[in-house]
Protein backbone atom coordinates (compact mmCIF):
# COMPACT_ATOMS: atom_id res chain seq x y z
CA UNK A 1 0.00 0.00 0.00
CA UNK A 2 2.89 2.47 0.79
CA UNK A 3 4.82 1.16 -2.45
CA UNK A 4 1.48 2.16 -4.13
CA UNK A 5 1.82 5.57 -2.53
CA UNK A 6 4.70 6.39 -3.85
CA UNK A 7 5.20 5.16 -7.50
CA UNK A 8 1.71 7.92 -7.65
CA UNK A 9 3.83 10.70 -5.61
CA UNK A 10 7.30 9.88 -7.28
CA UNK A 11 9.01 13.54 -6.25
CA UNK A 12 8.00 12.82 -2.92
CA UNK A 13 9.83 9.42 -2.81
CA UNK A 14 12.75 10.84 -4.00
CA UNK A 15 12.52 13.84 -1.69
CA UNK A 16 12.30 12.34 1.22
CA UNK A 17 14.82 9.19 0.15
CA UNK A 18 17.60 12.26 -0.75
CA UNK A 19 17.04 13.29 2.94
CA UNK A 20 17.30 10.05 4.49
CA UNK A 21 20.16 9.00 2.26
CA UNK A 22 21.83 12.09 3.38
CA UNK A 23 21.31 11.50 6.99
CA UNK A 24 22.50 8.16 6.97
CA UNK A 25 25.88 8.96 5.38
CA UNK A 26 26.35 11.58 7.73
CA UNK A 27 25.82 9.72 10.71
CA UNK A 28 28.11 7.11 9.47
CA UNK A 29 30.63 9.16 8.50
CA UNK A 30 31.02 11.48 11.84
CA UNK A 31 32.96 8.10 13.13
CA UNK A 32 35.29 8.29 10.63
CA UNK A 33 35.85 12.04 10.37
CA UNK A 34 36.27 12.50 14.20
CA UNK A 35 39.32 9.33 14.24
CA UNK A 36 40.53 11.36 11.35
CA UNK A 37 40.77 14.68 12.71
CA UNK A 38 41.37 13.81 16.08
CA UNK A 39 43.91 10.73 15.71
CA UNK A 40 46.26 12.84 12.40
CA UNK A 41 48.96 9.95 12.72
CA UNK A 42 46.00 7.01 13.46
CA UNK A 43 47.77 3.70 12.60
CA UNK A 44 46.34 0.46 11.06
CA UNK A 45 44.74 -0.49 14.28
CA UNK A 46 42.91 2.50 15.18
CA UNK A 47 41.15 2.38 11.51
CA UNK A 48 41.13 -1.10 11.57
CA UNK A 49 39.85 -1.47 14.91
CA UNK A 50 37.13 1.19 14.27
CA UNK A 51 35.74 -0.25 10.46
CA UNK A 52 35.03 -3.60 12.07
CA UNK A 53 33.32 -2.93 14.94
CA UNK A 54 29.94 -4.59 14.30
CA UNK A 55 28.24 -1.73 14.08
CA UNK A 56 30.20 0.28 12.00
CA UNK A 57 30.23 -2.79 9.73
CA UNK A 58 26.28 -2.74 9.93
CA UNK A 59 26.37 1.19 9.28
CA UNK A 60 29.18 1.10 6.52
CA UNK A 61 26.70 -1.12 4.91
CA UNK A 62 23.47 1.10 5.21
CA UNK A 63 26.03 4.25 3.82
CA UNK A 64 27.14 2.43 0.72
CA UNK A 65 23.17 1.77 0.00
CA UNK A 66 22.68 5.53 1.17
CA UNK A 67 25.00 6.67 -1.08
CA UNK A 68 24.09 4.79 -4.10
CA UNK A 69 20.52 5.65 -3.44
CA UNK A 70 21.43 9.33 -3.05
CA UNK A 71 24.15 9.62 -6.12
CA UNK A 72 21.47 7.91 -8.08
CA UNK A 73 18.47 10.46 -7.27
CA UNK A 74 21.05 13.45 -7.51
CA UNK A 75 23.10 12.08 -10.70
CA UNK A 76 19.44 11.28 -12.78
CA UNK A 77 18.34 14.75 -12.59
CA UNK A 78 22.17 16.01 -13.69
CA UNK A 79 22.05 13.94 -17.12
CA UNK A 80 18.70 14.82 -17.14
CA UNK A 81 19.50 18.89 -17.47
CA UNK A 82 22.54 18.15 -19.24
CA UNK A 83 22.66 14.56 -21.26
CA UNK A 84 20.69 14.69 -24.55
CA UNK A 85 20.62 10.25 -24.67
CA UNK A 86 18.09 9.08 -22.43
CA UNK A 87 19.89 6.24 -21.64
CA UNK A 88 22.65 8.26 -19.73
CA UNK A 89 20.89 7.44 -16.31
CA UNK A 90 20.78 3.93 -17.18
CA UNK A 91 24.65 4.04 -17.49
CA UNK A 92 25.08 5.76 -14.06
CA UNK A 93 22.83 3.07 -12.54
CA UNK A 94 24.81 0.37 -14.01
CA UNK A 95 28.15 2.22 -12.72
CA UNK A 96 26.61 2.89 -9.80
CA UNK A 97 25.39 -0.51 -8.68
CA UNK A 98 28.86 -1.77 -10.07
CA UNK A 99 30.30 0.24 -6.98
CA UNK A 100 27.65 -1.16 -5.05
CA UNK A 101 28.51 -4.82 -5.74
CA UNK A 102 32.22 -3.90 -5.36
CA UNK A 103 31.83 -2.16 -1.98
CA UNK A 104 29.54 -5.21 -0.34
CA UNK A 105 32.44 -7.26 -1.62
CA UNK A 106 35.21 -5.53 0.63
CA UNK A 107 32.67 -5.16 3.61
CA UNK A 108 31.78 -9.07 3.81
CA UNK A 109 34.62 -10.40 2.76
CA UNK A 110 37.10 -8.76 4.31
CA UNK A 111 38.38 -10.38 7.60
CA UNK A 112 39.79 -10.61 11.24
CA UNK A 113 42.49 -8.56 11.42
CA UNK A 114 45.69 -10.21 10.31
CA UNK B 1 8.25 22.79 -38.83
CA UNK B 2 7.60 24.46 -35.75
CA UNK B 3 10.85 26.71 -34.82
CA UNK B 4 13.24 26.11 -32.96
CA UNK B 5 13.37 27.27 -28.80
CA UNK B 6 15.31 30.44 -28.20
CA UNK B 7 18.40 29.28 -25.70
CA UNK B 8 20.15 32.32 -23.78
CA UNK B 9 23.30 30.43 -22.29
CA UNK B 10 25.64 33.44 -22.18
CA UNK B 11 26.73 32.41 -18.39
CA UNK B 12 29.38 35.35 -18.59
CA UNK B 13 26.54 37.81 -18.88
CA UNK B 14 23.36 36.11 -17.03
CA UNK B 15 23.50 37.78 -13.54
CA UNK B 16 24.62 35.33 -11.21
CA UNK B 17 23.43 36.16 -7.70
CA UNK B 18 25.46 34.36 -4.58
CA UNK B 19 22.13 31.97 -4.41
CA UNK B 20 22.91 30.64 -7.58
CA UNK B 21 26.62 30.06 -7.18
CA UNK B 22 26.35 28.25 -4.14
CA UNK B 23 23.43 25.96 -6.34
CA UNK B 24 25.46 25.01 -9.15
CA UNK B 25 28.03 24.46 -6.97
CA UNK B 26 26.28 21.66 -4.44
CA UNK B 27 25.70 20.45 -7.74
CA UNK B 28 29.41 20.22 -9.05
CA UNK B 29 30.50 18.98 -5.74
CA UNK B 30 28.09 16.05 -6.09
CA UNK B 31 29.23 15.06 -9.52
CA UNK B 32 33.20 15.26 -7.87
CA UNK B 33 32.64 12.59 -5.10
CA UNK B 34 30.66 10.69 -7.94
CA UNK B 35 33.77 10.47 -9.47
CA UNK B 36 36.02 10.31 -6.57
CA UNK B 37 34.17 6.97 -5.16
CA UNK B 38 36.05 4.60 -6.92
CA UNK B 39 38.59 6.27 -5.52
CA UNK B 40 37.37 5.88 -1.85
CA UNK B 41 36.37 2.55 -2.16
CA UNK B 42 40.16 2.07 -2.83
CA UNK B 43 40.88 3.47 0.42
CA UNK B 44 38.31 1.76 2.32
CA UNK B 45 39.37 -1.82 0.37
CA UNK B 46 43.10 -0.95 2.07
CA UNK B 47 42.22 -0.55 4.80
CA UNK B 48 40.46 -3.50 5.68
CA UNK B 49 42.63 -5.20 3.70
CA UNK B 50 45.13 -5.85 6.72
CA UNK B 51 47.82 -4.09 7.49
CA UNK B 52 50.48 -4.76 4.50
CA UNK B 53 48.13 -3.31 2.43
CA UNK B 54 46.98 -0.31 4.60
CA UNK B 55 50.85 0.24 4.35
CA UNK B 56 51.18 0.15 0.74
CA UNK B 57 48.14 2.75 0.85
CA UNK B 58 49.69 5.16 3.31
CA UNK B 59 52.50 5.18 1.31
CA UNK B 60 50.53 6.00 -2.10
CA UNK B 61 49.07 8.42 -0.16
CA UNK B 62 52.22 10.08 1.32
CA UNK B 63 53.05 11.81 -2.25
CA UNK B 64 51.50 15.20 -2.98
CA UNK B 65 49.70 14.39 -5.75
CA UNK B 66 47.27 11.55 -3.67
CA UNK B 67 47.33 14.35 -1.22
CA UNK B 68 46.15 17.06 -3.64
CA UNK B 69 43.58 14.46 -4.92
CA UNK B 70 42.43 13.74 -1.01
CA UNK B 71 41.97 17.09 -0.41
CA UNK B 72 39.64 18.37 -3.62
CA UNK B 73 37.48 15.49 -3.00
CA UNK B 74 37.51 16.10 1.10
CA UNK B 75 36.69 20.04 0.03
CA UNK B 76 33.71 18.38 -2.05
CA UNK B 77 32.47 16.48 0.67
CA UNK B 78 32.58 19.35 2.91
CA UNK B 79 30.69 21.42 0.63
CA UNK B 80 28.12 19.19 -0.47
CA UNK B 81 27.38 18.06 3.38
CA UNK B 82 27.55 21.97 4.59
CA UNK B 83 25.13 23.05 1.47
CA UNK B 84 22.93 20.11 2.16
CA UNK B 85 22.05 21.24 5.35
CA UNK B 86 21.36 24.74 4.31
CA UNK B 87 19.23 22.80 2.06
CA UNK B 88 17.72 21.40 4.67
CA UNK B 89 17.16 23.88 7.15
CA UNK B 90 15.18 25.87 4.03
CA UNK B 91 13.26 22.39 3.43
CA UNK B 92 11.89 23.15 6.58
CA UNK B 93 11.10 26.51 6.29
CA UNK B 94 13.92 28.29 7.79
CA UNK B 95 15.40 31.64 6.18
CA UNK B 96 13.50 30.68 3.06
CA UNK B 97 12.89 34.71 2.10
CA UNK B 98 15.08 36.28 -0.88
CA UNK B 99 17.59 38.16 2.18
CA UNK B 100 18.31 35.22 4.46
CA UNK B 101 19.20 33.25 1.48
CA UNK B 102 21.67 35.13 0.49
CA UNK B 103 22.95 35.70 3.95
CA UNK B 104 22.92 31.77 4.55
CA UNK B 105 24.48 31.68 1.00
CA UNK B 106 27.42 33.47 2.23
CA UNK B 107 27.66 32.11 5.49
CA UNK B 108 28.04 28.63 3.46
CA UNK B 109 30.58 29.82 1.45
CA UNK B 110 32.89 31.23 4.55
CA UNK B 111 32.20 28.01 6.20
CA UNK B 112 33.37 26.09 3.02
CA UNK B 113 36.38 28.09 2.68
CA UNK B 114 37.20 26.91 6.36
CA UNK B 115 37.08 23.49 5.17
CA UNK B 116 39.35 24.02 2.33
CA UNK B 117 42.05 26.05 4.27
CA UNK B 118 41.84 23.00 7.24
CA UNK B 119 41.44 20.51 4.93
CA UNK B 120 44.31 21.65 2.92
CA UNK B 121 46.92 22.90 6.12
CA UNK B 122 46.20 19.33 7.53
CA UNK B 123 46.85 17.15 3.99
CA UNK B 124 49.50 19.41 2.06
CA UNK B 125 51.71 20.76 4.77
Amino acid sequence: MLVGFFRRYSGLREWILQRLSALVILLVALPIVRLWIAQPGADYQAWHGLLTQTWMRYGLAFALLSVLIHAWIGLKTVTGDYVKCRYADYMILLILLGLGVWGAVILWSAGSCR
Amino acid sequence: MPEARPIYLKLTEIQMPVTAVTSILHRVSGVLIFLGLPFLLWLFAQVMSGEAAFQAMQSLMSSLGMRFLMWVILSAVGYHLLAGLRHLLMDFGFWINQGSAKLTAWILLLLELGVVVGSGWKLLC
